[in-house]
């Protein structure tokens, strides 16, 4: 019984890993929330109708974790900046314009249930600069309220704005790179 | 009328803000405003909608494989 709880976690453990690594950009401290995870898994573990229920609790311990994660790094967090990254120039003509105008996307509700797109979305949000990467994986995916994620990081709220802006640039010019005009175009 | 100093750059930033936080008033009039008379960024707006729509699904998905 225990045994098979103990491969079910095994094989669970990359998928928890990716969101780690994705939420906290530090590969010793993603080891550790999911390493933390399993542990607590193991030390009460309850009987699951399959793997998605499994993980789908795993995933719940994982977000507590990589909170407590955060927390206790949150010094060492506090002093990380991304050093004046220049994506708003790039995007903004001098007269504050869109040197490329953005694209209407439609609405393609269906598209974006699909498992490629979210292939492609984590990749984005991977090749995001460690801080933006941050607060965009504490505001998006752990749902963490602006306030939290300004006292986590040591953060004023102006400052938090820009950053989510930032990454928001970010992935919209990879999405659309690597979605939008690529499914286009097939 | 210039309503933003910094046209679409300024009004992409609130765009972007008005997904984590109320905006004041007048930001909300003055953006408004600009939405009406900027096509790029009133795709854009619908782009951040659509990225925020994803999101809530990549969340569910992550949770269920």
């Amino acid at each position: 019984m225990t045994s098979t709880l103990a491969s079910d976690l095994e094989q669970l453990r990359p998928a928890l890993l990716k969101f780690a690594r994705l939420q906290l950009r530090n590969s010793a401290w993603a080891e550790d929330a999911v390493g933390e995870t399993l542990l607590a898994a193991l030390e009460k573990p309850r009987a699951f109708e399959g793997r998605s229920q499994l993980k789908t609790w795993l995933i719940g311990i994982l977000k507590h974790k990589l909170v407590d994660q955060i927390r206790r790094n949150s010094r060492e967090l506090s002093l990380t900046r991304d050093d004046d990254d220049t994506i708003e120039d790039a995007i903004f003509g001098q007269d504050g314009r869109w040197v490329e105008m953005p694209a209407d996307w439609g609405n393609p509700e269906q598209e974006l249930g699909r498992v490629e797109f979210f292939s492609v979305l984590e990749a984005c949000v991977e090749k995001l600069p460690g801080q933006q990467g941050r607060v965009f994986m504490m505001r998006e995916w752990l749902e963490l309220e602006s306030e939290e994620i300004c006292k986590q990081l040591g953060l004023t709220p102006t400052n938090l704005w820009v950053l989510l802006h930032r990454a928001r640039l970010r992935l919209r010019e990879c999405l659309q790179l690597h979605w939008f005009q690529s499914s286009a175009g097939s | 009328m210039h309503w933003f100093q910094h046209g679409c750059r300024e009004a992409a930033l609130l765009v972007s803000k008005a997904l984590d936080s109320p905006l004041t008033r007048t930001e909300g009039l003055r953006l408004a405003w600009h939405l009406w008379r900027c096509g790029g960024c009133k795709n854009f707006s619908r782009q951040l909608q659509l990225m925020h729509k994803a999101g809530a699904r990549w969340r569910a998905y992550s949770e269920q494989e």
